[in-house]
C-alpha cells in the first residue's frame, strides 16, 4: 500500500506574501474607510445640532445695560422736564420743558442743537403725549388752550455724512384749541390721535372732568383736514382724578382716581362700563399703556407692575388683570413702553430701572441705574438706547442689548392670555402689518400638527405597509414577489411635492365631494376581499388551481376597484337618505364639526402613500430574512400558514418591523411639501380629523423666506427646527432601545 | 370539497386574503 503523503505547500511565495499584504491594507483601508465615515456622520450630526443652539441661544440671554455718557441737563436747567425722546437713530434727542422751550440735543455729548419755543400764551400748565412713536404731544395753558406739536428729523447725507436735522411741526394750527367752553385752566390732559378721529380730555383746578372728541374729515378738494367737535357726555366718576387714558380704538376711557379707582368708561354710548378697586394692589404710583395701547400698565407702590386689558367675556366688557411683573424696587415711579416690542421699562425707586417683555412675562433686566432718583427717561425708537434724567440734574446715556425679549418658556409652552383674547391660548401668529402687533410663539400649535400629521399618516400606511409586507414575503409567490416589491418600492421615487399638489388640488375637493363614498370604501372594500376569498375557497379545485399559489393578488386587483367604484357611486344616494344630501353640511350644521377642505385626512392619505414605502421595504426584508427552518417546523408540527406567521415568523421579525415603523413615523414628522400644499397650514391645536394643521416643518418652509436674518423670528424657526430635530432624535432613540429588546427576546428563536 | 365559513375563519385564510389585500390596494395606489 502506497503511502499518502500532503503534497509540499509553500504559503509564503512572494506572489502570495504580495496578495496577503495587498489584503491586511485593504483591510485597514476599508476599516479606517468605515470608520472615517461613521465618525463623519456623527460629526455632521453634532455639528447641526450646535448649529441650531448657536441659533437658538441668544434669545435666552437676558438683557444688557451699559452706560456710555453723561452730562448736565442741556436747556435752561431752572425749568423743570416735560418729557424726554429720542430719533430713530439714536443720534439726537429731545428734552421738553415747562417753560415752553423744546431742547433738541446730541445724544452723545448733551450739546444742544437747535431750541424751540411753543407759540402758547401763559405757562403750560398740563402736558400729553399721544404716543412716543407717534412724536405728538400736546400742551395746555393756564387759559384753557390746547397746543398739539409733532417733533419730527430729517434725514440729509451732505459730505457722505449723516446729518439729522430736528424741526416741530403744528399739526393743527399755532392756535390751539380750547376744550372747556370758557378760559379755565387745565391741569390735568390727556390725548389720544388716530387716523379718523382725535379725543381729548382736560381736568380743571375743581377735579371737572370734559372730554371732546374731534372726528376728522378731509376737505376733498385742498386735502386739508378739518376737526369737527363733539362733545362727550360723561357719567358721574367717583374720587379725584390722577390720570386719564385711551385705548387705541378710542372705545374705551381709563380713568385714575383716588390713586386706587380704576374707572372704565364706555365711548361707544358715554357709560361707566366698570369701576375697578385696586387698593389690593396698593396705591397706584404710575400708569401707561404699553405698545398698541390696548393694555394699561400700573405700577405701585410696593414695587409691583400689572398689566390689565379689556376682555369680551359672555357678551360683557370687563378690564382684566393679565399679569404681574415684580421689581427689586420698593417703587414703581414710572413705566414707558417700547415703541415696537411689548417690552416695557420701569422706574423704580433711587435710580432703579427694570425692562420686562408683557407676552412673555418675562424681567430681562432688573438693576439700579444711576445714584438718584429717576425723574423722566425715555427709550429710542429701536430700543438701543435709554435716556435717564435723575433728581441730581443730569442725564445718563446707556446702550441697551435686548434682542429677543419675546421669547421665554411659557411664551412658548404654555397658554399665553394675549390682548384682545378672552382667554389664555396656545397660538402661533409671527407677523403681521401693523408694527403694534404682539407676535404669538407659542411651538405648541405646530408641534400638535406635526404629530397629529404623522399620526393620521401612519394610521394609514402602517397596516397597508406591514400587511402588505407579511403577504409578499411569506405568502406570495417568489415570481410575483420579485416584480411586486420594486413597483411598491417605486411609490417612494414620487416626489413628494407632487403628492402634495395632486392631494391639494385632486384629492381634496374628490374627498369633500364623496366623503361617504371614503368611508364606506373601508367598509366595502374589506367585504369583497374577505367574500371574494371565500368564494374562491369553494370554487371547484380545476378553477382554483388555474391560479398558482400565492398569486392571489392578481385577482383581488379588480374586485378591489370594483368595491370602491361602487363605494363612490353609492355613496350620493347614502348621503341623501342619511345625512340630508351632504355628510360635509351634517357634519357643520348637526354636529357642529368644523370642515375645511384641505384637511389631516387629506394629508393621511397623501403623506400615507409617501411613507408606505419606506415601512413596507423594511417591514418585507425583516419578515423575509426568518429562516426559513422555523416556518418549517411550525407547519410540520401541524400548525396553519397563518398560525406560522402569528406566532413565529412575526415575533422574530419583529425588531425589524418595529424598526420599519419608527423610521415611517421620522419621515411622517419631518414631511414638508406634502403637508404644506395638502393642508390649509391653520396653527391650530384641534385633533379634528376634518381640521387642517400647520407643520413644524411646513412652517419652516412657509416662513423662513420672510424672516429677517437675526430676528427673533428668524431665530424662533431655527429652534423649531431643533424641536423638530429632537423629536426625530428621541423617536430614533427609543426605536432603537425597543429593537435591542426585542431582538434579545426572539433572537434566540 | 365544499369549506364551511367556519372553517374557513379557523384556517386564518381571511387574515390571508387581508393581507394580499393591503398589497392590491399599494399596486393600485402606484399605478394608479
Amino acid at each position: 500500500m502506497s503511502k499518502i503523503t500532503a503534497p509540499n505547500l509553500d504559503f509564503n511565495t512572494p506572489a502570495l506574501k504580495r496578495h496577503r499584504a495587498l489584503r491586511a491594507m485593504k483591510d485597514k483601508m476599508a476599516k479606517w474607510g468605515i470608520a472615517f465615515g461613521g465618525i463623519s456622520i456623527i460629526g455632521a450630526v453634532m455639528l447641526i445640532f450646535f448649529y441650531l443652539l448657536y441659533e437658538v441661544a441668544p434669545m435666552f440671554v437676558p438683557a444688557d445695560v451699559k452706560q456710555v455718557a453723561q452730562y448736565e441737563l442741556p436747556g435752561d436747567k431752572s425749568s423743570a422736564t416735560l418729557m424726554l425722546a429720542s430719533e430713530e437713530q439714536a443720534e439726537v434727542a429731545l428734552r421738553v420743558q415747562d417753560n415752553k422751550q423744546l431742547t433738541f440735543f446730541n445724544i452723545e455729548s448733551g450739546q444742544a442743537i437747535l431750541t424751540e419755543t411753543l407759540p402758547l400764551q401763559g405757562d403750560i400748565s398740563a402736558f400729553s403725549l399721544n404716543t412716543q412713536a407717534s412724536r405728538l404731544m400736546a400742551f395746555a395753558n393756564d387759559s384753557g388752550q390746547v397746543l398739539l406739536a409733532k417733533h419730527n428729523y430729517k434725514v440729509t447725507y451732505p459730505n457722505d455724512k449723516r446729518l439729522i436735522s430736528p424741526w416741530l411741526e403744528y399739526p393743527y394750527g399755532e392756535e390751539g384749541f380750547q376744550i372747556f367752553e370758557d378760559d379755565r385752566a387745565i391741569k390735568l390732559l390727556s390725548i389720544r390721535d388716530g387716523e379718523e378721529a382725535m379725543i381729548a380730555a382736560a381736568v380743571d383746578e375743581n377735579g371737572e372732568l370734559n372730554v371732546i372728541r374731534y372726528v376728522k374729515e378731509e376737505d376733498f378738494l385742498s386735502e386739508e383736514v378739518v376737526l369737527e367737535r363733539e362733545d362727550v357726555s360723561l357719567p358721574n366718576i367717583a374720587g379725584k382724578i390722577n390720570q386719564v387714558e385711551f385705548d387705541q380704538a378710542m372705545q374705551w376711557m381709563f380713568i385714575l382716581a383716588d390713586s386706587r379707582l380704576l374707572h372704565v368708561v364706555n365711548l361707544r354710548d358715554d357709560s361707566l362700563e366698570q369701576t375697578v378697586n385696586l387698593a389690593e394692589y396698593g396705591k397706584i404710583t404710575s400708569l401707561n399703556m404699553l405698545l398698541g395701547e390696548n393694555s394699561i400698565m400700573l405700577g405701585t407702590a410696593n414695587g409691583l407692575v400689572s398689566q390689565w386689558f379689556m376682555v369680551r367675556e359672555s357678551g360683557e366688557w370687563r378690564l382684566q388683570n393679565i399679569r404681574q411683573f415684580e421689581t427689586t424696587s420698593e417703587l414703581v415711579s414710572g413705566i414707558e413702553s417700547e415703541q415696537r416690542r411689548k417690552g416695557f421699562y420701569v422706574a423704580g425707586k433711587d435710580g432703579h430701572m427694570a425692562i420686562f417683555h408683557s407676552t412673555a412675562h418675562r424681567t430681562l433686566f432688573d438693576e439700579k441705574l444711576v445714584d438718584s432718583q429717576i425723574t423722566h427717561f425715555t427709550v429710542s425708537p429701536r430700543a438701543k438706547d435709554l435716556l435717564i434724567e435723575s433728581a441730581d440734574g443730569k442725564l445718563t446715556h446707556f446702550k441697551v442689548e435686548n434682542e429677543h425679549p419675546e421669547i421665554s418658556w411659557a411664551s412658548m409652552w404654555d397658554e399665553v392670555w394675549y390682548e384682545g383674547y378672552s382667554e389664555a391660548d396656545y397660538n402661533w401668529q409671527s407677523s403681521a402689518s401693523s408694527s403694534d402687533f404682539e407676535p404669538k410663539y407659542s411651538l405648541v400649535p405646530l408641534a400638535f400638527g406635526t404629530l397629529k400629521g404623522a399620526f393620521y399618516a401612519m394610521l394609514l400606511a402602517a397596516p397597508l405597509a406591514i400587511c402588505g409586507a407579511i403577504y409578499t414575503a411569506y405568502f406570495m409567490a417568489p415570481a410575483l414577489r420579485r416584480k411586486v416589491k420594486p413597483i411598491i418600492e417605486l411609490m417612494e421615487a414620487l416626489p413628494t411635492v407632487i403628492l402634495g399638489f395632486l392631494a391639494g388640488l385632486a384629492l381634496a375637493p374628490f374627498i369633500e365631494n364623496n366623503l361617504l363614498g371614503i368611508f364606506a370604501m373601508l367598509v366595502v372594500a374589506p367585504i369583497a376581499m374577505l367574500a371574494f376569498g371565500f368564494t374562491w375557497a369553494n370554487l371547484p379545485a380545476k378553477i382554483r388551481h388555474a391560479l398558482p399559489e400565492g398569486w392571489d393578488v392578481l385577482p383581488l386587483i379588480p374586485v378591489i376597484i370594483l368595491s370602491v367604484w361602487f363605494a363612490i357611486e353609492v355613496s350620493p344616494s347614502l348621503e341623501g337618505v342619511f345625512f340630508g344630501g351632504s355628510m360635509v353640511d351634517w357634519l357643520n350644521n348637526e354636529m357642529g364639526v368644523s370642515f375645511s377642505q384641505r384637511n389631516a385626512l387629506i394629508v393621511g392619505l397623501a403623506m400615507g402613500f409617501a411613507v408606505i414605502p419606506t415601512i413596507f421595504s423594511i417591514a418585507e426584508d425583516a419578515i423575509f430574512s426568518v429562516p426559513k427552518s422555523l416556518s418549517y417546523g411550525s407547519l410540520a408540527l401541524g400548525a396553519t400558514p397563518w398560525q406560522t406567521m402569528v406566532k413565529v415568523v412575526l415575533p422574530t421579525a419583529s425588531p425589524g418591523i418595529f424598526s420599519a415603523l419608527m423610521i415611517g413615523l421620522g419621515r411622517a414628522v419631518g414631511e414638508t411639501m406634502i403637508v404644506l400644499m395638502a393642508t390649509g397650514n391653520t396653527p391650530i391645536t384641534d385633533i379634528n380629523i376634518f381640521e387642517g394643521m400647520r407643520t413644524l416643518a411646513a412652517n419652516i418652509a412657509v416662513e423662513i423666506p420672510e424672516s429677517e436674518v437675526g430676528s427673533t423670528h428668524y431665530r424662533i424657526l431655527f429652534l423649531t427646527g431643533f424641536v423638530l430635530f429632537l423629536f426625530t432624535f428621541v423617536f430614533n432613540t427609543a426605536a432603537e432601545t425597543v429593537r435591542q429588546r426585542l431582538r434579545t427576546k426572539y433572537g434566540q428563536l | 370539497m365544499k369549506v364551511s365559513f367556519k372553517d374557513w375563519i379557523k384556517s386564518g385564510s381571511p387574515f390571508i386574503w387581508l393581507n394580499a389585500g393591503a398589497v392590491a390596494i399599494s399596486i393600485i395606489m402606484v399605478i394608479g
